[in-house]
């Protein structure tokens, strides 16, 4: 008996209670009566970054002055500072939307009209919010998992809430259109040429890329609207 | 027979982790793992093992390969379950190795524990990315007295959750060799 006991204590130490976890996890969902057509678009875009935008993007970090792409990248993200202080105000994160208005203030009046990020130097934090944002911090669901062509995972509630994003954005008042359009590209362009280790590790290195993009997509968009 | 037993839970215990002394011991080797990074140059796959000697004590793999696999774990024969934890191990620990070495020039912070129940601990742990506070938590459940890892949440993406779709999805598309040569594909390079 004495054994029995011994033995059953020892192994006590690799065995857990599986049925609690599977509890926690059981409680995910996501919607994705799509997957079919999402995983083709997936694999487009795959195809997209590996032939076209990473090969372009790895050339033009590569003759781009450091301080270019910063620059570029700082003025686009400050152009979205009164977006997001909208967005966090919507949603009632007060001091989320001061950190905005500061950092907004900040980079526009010292960092030379947006260029330089002064506000992160200074340790004023940034804080993500859009129409997509705003709608789930109010309960709206997120319906379908939607992959959408260049843009990547999306959902129903946020696809619908892109022109929001698009008619916020200064640049989209540019005229002609096509010169708006090509404005708003090469910001959208500039940004991802910093991601791009991150998007190797990603798309190159994940066992099954497709279902890990959507539930990180999902759950990250959660996590960003509590 | 008794004896060696007996020693086996107290070498076991010896190693244990209390609630009391988990933040001090993750931050402890968070920054030892970020200096092992910055200093390894290009040799990643070394770098990778001195992190995982960190760790190694804290993280049950046995338990997240499970819990990865959910129910179709039942399904797989000893030699199986043998073969699958080991490749999910590996992959694990390529994973994390790589996102610490995109990350390796910021500083990770443990900021604080919650425990949530009582065999529950999450223990959160931030970086600023841009101007943007990023958060890891680390999710700690209690065995005997003893506090392991069973799941880390990055930027709020459970990465066990993520597992269970990825690993499902293949299974019902496809076998277990299936499962087991796409994991066995990603390794330290």
């Amino acid at each position: 008996m004495k054994k029995v006991l011994i033995l059953l204590l020892f192994f006590g130490f690799a065995f857990a209670n599986v049925d609690e976890f599977e509890a926690e996890y059981g409680q995910y969902e996501v919607s994705d009566p799509l997957s079919g057509y999402n995983k083709m678009i997936t694999e487009f875009n795959v195809g997209l970054y590996t032939y076209v935008m990473r090969p372009v993007l790895k050339g033009y970090n590569a003759v781009t002055p450091s301080f270019v792409r910063s620059g570029v990248r700082n003025f686009f993200d400050n152009l979205l500072a009164p977006f997001r202080f909208v967005g966090n105000v919507l949603q009632f994160k007060f001091d989320n939307a001061g950190d905005e208005f500061k950092r907004f203030l900040a980079n526009s009046i010292m960092g030379f009209g947006g260029l330089r990020d002064i506000a992160t130097e200074m340790g004023i934090e940034k804080h993500p919010a859009d129409l997509g944002l705003v709608l789930a911090h109010w309960g709206v669901g997120e319906g379908f998992h939607l992959v959408l062509p260049i843009l990547g995972p999306s959902n129903l509630r946020d696809t619908l809430s892109l022109p929001a994003l698009w008619y916020a954005t200064p640049t989209a008042y540019i005229e002609p259109d096509y010169a708006s359009f090509l404005v708003g590209a090469y910001g959208f362009v500039n940004e991802l040429s910093f991601h791009l280790d991150e998007i190797d590790e990603i798309y190159y290195n994940t066992p099954n890329l497709y279902p890990f993009l959507r539930d990180a997509y999902e759950q990250r968009r959660k996590e960003l609207s509590k | 027979m008794r004896k060696i037993l007996l020693l086996l839970i107290v070498a076991l215990s010896a190693f244990a982790l209390h609630l009391d002394e988990i933040e001090n011991f993750m931050q402890k080797n968070i920054d030892e793992s970020l200096k092992i990074l910055q200093n390894a140059k290009d040799d990643k796959k070394s770098a990778a093992q001195d992190i995982f000697k960190l760790f190694d004590g804290v993280f049950d793999y046995e338990l997240m390969a499970k819990l990865s696999l959910s129910k179709y774990y039942q399904k797989l024969s000893q030699d199986e379950v043998a073969e699958f934890n080991k490749a999910f191990e590996a992959s694990l620990k390529k994973s994390f190795t790589d996102k610490l070495e995109l990350y390796k020039d910021q500083v990770l912070k443990v900021e604080s524990g919650e425990r949530k129940n009582e065999k529950r601990y999450f223990l959160t742990s931030s970086m600023m990315v841009d101007g943007e506070k990023k958060f890891i938590v680390f999710k700690f459940y209690k065995e005997n007295d003893e506090w392991l890892i069973y799941d880390v949440d990055v930027l709020g993406v459970s990465i066990i959750q993520t597992y269970r779709s990825q690993f499902g999805d293949i299974l019902e598309n496809g076998t277990f060799k299936d499962l087991l040569s796409k994991l066995n594909d990603i390794i330290i390079k």
